[in-house]
């Protein structure tokens, strides 16, 4: 669901990075006034989640992969204005360091995995949790609300792509950025996240959910606990050290194909804005080492992604005015 | 008279002593002697994995540490390496981003290993420390009092360089005419200062020999630190052979 630079005309990347910004701008000043400081650094601990749940690419036949991403986990325990903030953190550090998700990208990127993924997912798991009381409540509710937040944001990714072709085209016809339209790329985006990437971001979400629940139930009921529990760091060590299971999923995920790749996937012709559109050669490219086998490259981008995100996140709850002061007894 | 770097000297020397953590370490000779391996690996390596790896660690045991430390630890992580990269920008755009990108990563490396032995290693255990690996009494003593005149004699600097700006009077620039005489100052300053240092070192009876007085008993933490130190090693001779 990460999409890359040059598939999205300048114009629409534009457009979802100014949607963008009084989102962000009500999500930090949401944070501000009701995330006590101290659990501020939990922020980074889900972006670390929601980096991780982005590295485990699943197969689909047909070539094509997806993965989980944690928007709806994040909201059931920081909130959505938290979760848009943490998983916008974690795609900036990807497209930056890793090169998944494209620069001129990130604002529509942010819009479908850290807006819609996270406010549809979290509106719709508080909507269940207060039908079905409890733990039992809690956990359906973020099963159901994290298979509609990302069918919810997968759609939206993919009339972002389809709507390409209809607006930016040469005078040929052909399409300048990406060139499937809406009636292709709806169902080739959906098909994957109806099915196995949808129910990868349900056991996801509530697996870990479900793990919390066990071993730090305050995080979640009272909305406290600003310590991360031992339990929860063996389960953020045991995550990177799976991370290479990631790699067991061969070929690339639609929508995300290189300007040398996209011709072979039916389109018959690289269209103009992806042969000279802009580029960013990034600090480890697709989390490989160059020289390192597969799988070690991709801990070590597993581990640098989510020591960056946590130090970031403690480093912000040291900011004055962010994140709200505890009350003294 | 630019004495910024007094300040970083003034931190190593306990400034911020208070806002050490009191918790059970390995013992200061090993970290140390782990943090000069880092260092000299990391100086002598030719392959990028190499630091990077190591980078990945160290950042690892940042994100543990507390938010306040975190910020002690990469405060001046932040400024070295800003100005590597300044430094080196002329060799990224004439042909060489592999120079910015190593060196500036090997800058971060080293000044983060010495940040962290900053932040969790007080300056009378870095003596004890130097003692304990059998460095000469007579180097320890030099470096510690050598430290410690900076920082004291960098203030009475200060202090006169303040009193001559507030005495400027009319258009004569004091400024440039007090330097000489500040420095001159300080000099008999400090030849004062070592004569009553050495007082009171023969009223303390101390010689100069540093002996450590409570020695370490090698835990489980100093096991774990040798062995990330051959790990360190390890990935070191492995890198660097598949670089040839």
């Amino acid at each position: 669901m990460h999409i890359p630079d040059n598939y999205l005309s300048p114009q629409t990347c534009a457009v979802m990075t100014v949607a963008m910004v009084p989102v962000w701008a009500v999500s930090i000043k949401k944070v501000k006034e009701e995330l006590p400081k101290e659990k501020l650094p939990m922020l980074g601990v889900g972006a670390a989640f929601s980096f991780l749940g982005m590295m485990f690419n699943l197969p689909l036949p047909g070539g094509t992969t997806g993965h989980a991403v944690g928007g709806t986990l994040i909201a059931m325990l920081l909130g959505p204005y938290a979760s848009c903030l943490s998983v916008s953190v974690a795609l900036l550090l990807q497209a930056l360091i890793f090169g998944d998700g494209g620069i001129l990208s990130f604002g529509a990127n942010c819009f479908n995995m850290a807006f819609v993924l996270p406010f549809a997912g979290y509106a719709v798991a508080t909507l269940i949790a207060k039908v079905v009381k409890g733990d039992k409540g809690r956990l359906l509710g973020a099963g159901i609300g994290s298979y509609v937040g990302i069918n919810l944001a997968a759609l939206a990714a993919a009339i972002e792509f389809g709507i390409q072709p209809m607006l930016f085209h040469d005078s040929e016809g052909n399409a300048l950025y990406c060139p499937y339209r809406l009636s292709v790329s709806i169902p080739a985006m959906m098909a994957g996240h109806l099915t196995l990437f949808g129910l990868a971001e349900v056991i996801y979400t509530v697996l870990i959910l479900g793990f919390i629940l066990k071993v730090s139930p305050s995080m979640v009921r009272e909305n406290t606990g600003a310590k991360t529990s031992i339990g929860l760091k063996v389960f953020l060590l045991a995550l990177i050290l799976a991370t290479p299971l990631g790699l067991l999923a061969e070929g690339t995920a639609w929508g995300e194909w290189g300007a040398d790749e996209i011709a072979a996937t039916g389109a018959g012709y690289v269209p103009k804005g992806m042969e000279k559109g802009f580029e960013w050669t990034s600090l480890i490219p697709d989390y490989a080492v160059h020289g390192m086998p597969d799988a070690a490259g991709y801990i070590l981008s597993a581990v640098i992604g989510v020591a960056a995100l946590v130090i970031l996140f403690k480093l912000l709850s040291l900011l004055p005015g962010f994140g709200k002061e505890s009350e003294s007894v | 008279m630019d004495l910024g770097f007094l300040k970083i000297i003034a931190k190593i020397l306990g400034d911020e002593g208070n806002q050490i953590e009191e918790v059970k370490r390995a013992a200061a000779y090993n970290r140390m002697l782990s943090s000069f391996l880092l260092i000299l690996l990391g100086a002598f390596s030719r392959n990028p994995w190499y630091v990077t790896g190591i980078l990945a660690g160290l950042l690892c045991y940042i994100a543990m540490q507390k938010p306040k430390k975190i910020a002690r630890i990469l405060g001046p992580v932040a400024g070295s390496v800003g100005i590597t990269v300044i430094f080196l920008l002329p060799a990224a755009f004439m042909g060489s981003p592999r120079s910015l990108t190593l060196v500036t990563m090997k800058v971060a490396q080293t000044v983060t290993v010495l940040s962290i032995l900053r932040c969790d290693t007080r300056w009378k255990e870095m003596t004890a420390a130097l003692s304990n690996l059998h460095v000469p009494d007579l180097f320890i003593l030099i470096l510690d009092t050598t430290i410690r005149f900076l920082v004291i004699l960098g203030r009475y600097a200060i202090g006169i360089g303040e009193a001559v700006g507030l005495r400027r009077v009319g258009r004569r620039n004091w400024k440039n005419a007090g330097t000489a005489g500040i420095l001159g100052v300080t000099w008999i300053k400090s030849q004062q200062m070592a004569d009553e240092t050495a007082q009171a070192m023969m009223c303390r009876c101390f010689n100069g020999n540093y002996k450590v007085r409570r020695r370490h008993r090698w835990n489980i933490r100093d096991t774990g630190m040798l062995l990330l130190d051959a790990l360190v090693v390890l990935a070191f001779v492995c890198l660097e052979r598949d670089l040839k």
